[in-house]
């Protein structure tokens, strides 16, 4: 037997009106309360009399509840995250290296040493402009195509999974792939020379240049991605909204700015989170296509440490890899809490 | 062979003495008891020759125990190596580096089997050693470092292969116009960038004089008047001056020979152990390759070349904890420096570095210019001296015009002191 909600009881009889002061009203279906599932419950007795539970052990019910769908993604979280990151953090602070099996404190001098080769600025900044290029071709990119692939059709259902395909391809022969496709006497430039005689450019060879045609790629890799879910988001506006807007007049891109774009908020909270994120990230695509040159254009932090691994200082490589982990909260978090203010403002 | 090329012996010792922090391993005794296993792990660089492939088959044959081949590619052969070292993980037979500076971070006093007591020891004309205890067999020439010319194309512009590096710039003049890049550079692949300001030290360190100073302090490497801003200075005016190929930033190793070969390019800095890969080029057509290609040493003011023992046909046998793996691997190496040598020998042919092996027939042209080249050669700076695996960077950026010489000194005196001081080199 399901209770009589509490705060439905202390309103019955009230007239229709202004809102008494009291608890929020509750949603209704078609006039009809919701059902207060789990917040109150009764039972029968031994002596078959109804009886209440405490509210205090309906609600240890229900975090119990709650805890046991969430523990495996909090454990999962704290294995491979929590742990490395708290093991790995004193060793930012070592001198640990492949040279010696002596291991001691030595304070920051490892970030010194990386800001007196340089490494700590020109990584950062090149890891910052590769994941800011990353993410807006793969939102523009993935959003363009959303909208053209929104109706599921033969061929929009054909077309997603071609544009899928990216996704399933390892990161690293996509990069060999797009590396031998943009190489100076590769496919793009034989196409390019059969209206322009003679072109020869080293797409991935100018410094400046190369990040962002990186970048390029490993946007390219994930679109598929990001394409789902801006699809999903579209799908899940209700179309009596767009028919009325429709019916009033409004065009396409009216449509689109006033009501798919801000109910879109959630799919670009996710979107531009992960993108970034995960361009933060950046090492297998940069290998790749460019080994992190020309000289040191698209070195990655993530690649920097993996060179600084190499060369066996583990030390510094966990100083980087513990400044990655700074760099991503310090840009992440804020992002997503302004990301979800525009959610709720939407 | 000429004292100098005693490169790997040289710099371990020069380097060893210095070290402060290194403890001295406990003396290793073998268990005779231990049969040898029947399987071995070796970590093989892609690139080896077929002699030292046809090597491996014939130990294979001679001695029943079953080599497991893990192929380390050579593009990155140095940090496929070591960052795969750097989980824990051991193979019972390593390739690797000869030079301590980029041995030291394997940490091999540690970590490597002593093969002092083994029979090559004495028979060798080099080791690698560090404070007088074996390491590492060495089985191959020394990489003889120099340039690589195309003979038509510079008899064709009226030039003559160069004598000294400053001729290199008179080439590029020579050359300008011609559509031919007077020297074929390799930014994709990074590593042989550093070879031009490499071998332009070869005539300061003699004897490895000038890497042993700066070990001890004697010499400065950032110094602004020093050879090593000097050689950066010269690689950047030949980058300026545009001597070097278009795109040289995305080409690889590969590509330079080829360039070289096809005539697309005048001269290009590697060594010598790329000669199967030439030959390779040329369609197996080893007399052709003489016809067509010369090789010669160089330097800031003569034709002194560079010699390094190479990675490839170099052996250690790491503690692995399986006393049968580990005998097992000392004897992998005693067929590779004894029974089995003199095959691999004839096979290349190479020359020999063991007493007893005999000097095959059938040397190319080409082969008697490294083994000449290698007569007059100094040891490489970066052999001795720990954290020059920075210089490829800094050439690397140099090519690409981010930085300069002297800005990229800097960076690789920080490298070196970084280096130095993890491995313990007293005074740093």
């Amino acid at each position: 037997m399901v209770g009589i909600p509490t705060g439905e009881r202390k309103n019955a009889g009230r007239a229709h009106g202004a809102r008494p002061a009291g608890p929020p009203r509750r949603r209704t279906i078609l006039g009809r309360p919701t059902p207060h599932l789990g917040l109150v419950a009764s039972s029968v007795d031994r002596t078959g009399s109804p009886r209440r539970y405490d509210d205090r052990w309906i609600r240890g019910r229900k975090a119990l509840g709650s805890a046991a769908f969430v523990a495996p993604s909090v454990a999962l979280v704290v294995v491979f995250f929590v742990i490395p990151f708290v093991l790995n953090l004193p060793f930012a602070f070592s001198s640990w290296t492949g040279y010696s099996e002596e291991i001691g404190f030595i304070g920051l001098d490892n970030f010194t040493l990386l800001a007196d080769r340089g490494v700590l600025v020109t990584s950062t900044v090149v890891t910052v402009v590769y994941a800011v290029i990353c993410m807006l071709v793969q939102n523009i990119v993935s959003l363009s195509l959303a909208l053209s692939l929104r109706d599921a059709t033969p061929a929009t259902t054909f077309f997603r999974s071609i544009f899928f395909v990216p996704v399933l391809i390892s990161p690293l022969a996509g990069g060999y792939i797009w590396r031998a496709i943009v190489s100076p006497d590769g496919p793009l430039n034989a196409t390019i020379a059969l209206g322009a005689p003679g072109f020869d450019f080293a797409w991935l060879g100018d410094p400046y240049w190369a990040v962002f045609w990186v970048a390029f790629v490993d946007a390219w890799k994930w679109c598929g991605v990001a394409t789902l879910v801006y699809i999903a988001g579209l799908n899940s506006i209700p179309k009596e909204l767009l028919e009325a807007a429709d019916i009033d007049g409004a065009g396409r891109w009216r449509r689109f700015w006033s009501i798919s774009f801000p109910l879109l908020a959630p799919a670009f909270t996710f979107n531009i989170v992960t993108t970034l994120i995960g361009a933060l990230s950046a090492y297998d695509v940069v290998a790749s296509m460019t080994g992190g040159g020309p000289g040191d254009s698209t070195t990655t932090l993530n690649f920097a440490v993996v060179q600084q691994f190499g060369y066996s200082f583990f030390g510094v490589a966990s100083a980087l890899n513990f400044f990655v982990t700074i760099l991503v909260i310090v840009l992440a978090v804020p992002l997503v809490m302004w990301l979800r203010r525009r959610e709720v403002a939407s | 062979m000429n004292v100098r090329l005693t490169t790997a012996a040289v710099a371990a010792v020069a380097t060893a003495t210095l070290l402060a922090a290194c403890a001295s391993p406990a003396a290793e005794t073998i268990d005779e008891s231990v049969e040898p296993a029947d399987s071995l792990t070796l970590w093989h660089g892609a690139c080896a020759t077929p002699a030292i492939t046809g090597m491996y088959d014939a130990f294979e044959e001679a001695t029943g125990i079953t080599l497991e081949i893990v192929d380390i590619p050579c593009d990155g052969f140095e940090q496929a190596t070591t960052t795969r070292w750097a989980t824990g993980d051991r193979p019972d037979v390593l390739t690797y580096h000869a030079i301590t500076s980029l041995l030291l971070p394997l940490n091999p006093v540690v970590n490597m089997q002593d093969l002092s007591d083994m029979d090559f020891v004495d028979r060798a004309q080099s080791t690698v050693a560090i404070d007088g205890v074996t390491y590492g067999a060495l089985t191959q020439f020394p990489e003889v470092y120099g340039f690589y010319y195309n003979k038509a194309v510079l008899e064709e512009a009226g030039l003559e292969a160069p004598t000294a590096m400053t001729d290199l710039l008179d080439i590029c003049e020579g050359l300008a116009g011609s559509g031919i890049a007077p020297i074929f550079e390799s930014g994709a692949s990074v590593w042989p960038t550093q070879l031009i300001p490499l071998l332009y030290m070869a005539d300061a360190n003699v004897d490895g004089a000038l890497g042993q100073a700066v070990l001890a302090k004697e010499v400065d490497l950032g110094d602004p008047d020093g050879v090593m801003v000097e050689g950066l200075e010269f690689y950047q005016e030949l980058v300026e001056s545009d001597c070097v190929n278009e795109n040289a930033t995305t080409t690889s190793f590969e590509d330079s020979l080829a360039a070289v070969i096809d005539g697309r390019a005048a001269m290009t800095a590697l060594h010598s152990n790329f000669y199967e890969s030439l030959v390779s080029y040329n369609e197996g057509d080893r007399e052709g390759l003489d016809d067509k290609v010369g090789f010669t040493g160089l330097s800031a003011d003569s034709s002194t070349a560079t010699a390094n023992y190479g990675p490839f046909g170099t052996y250690y046998a790491p503690k692995t904890g399986d006393a049968a793996k580990e005998l097992a691997a000392r004897m992998f190496i005693e067929f590779a420096t004894g029974e089995g040598y003199q095959a691999m020998v004839d096979s290349g042919p190479l020359f020999p570095i063991y007493e007893g092996a005999t000097t095959p027939d059938g040397f190319s042209e080409l082969q008697l210019a490294f083994q000449a080249a290698a007569e007059n050669a100094s040891p490489g700076v970066n052999a001795g001296v720990p954290g020059f695996v920075a210089l490829k960077e800094v050439t690397s950026k140099i090519l690409a015009e981010q930085t300069t010489a002297v800005d990229g000194v800097t960076e690789l005196v920080v490298s070196v002191e970084q280096a130095a001081r993890a491995a313990g080199v007293d005074g740093w």
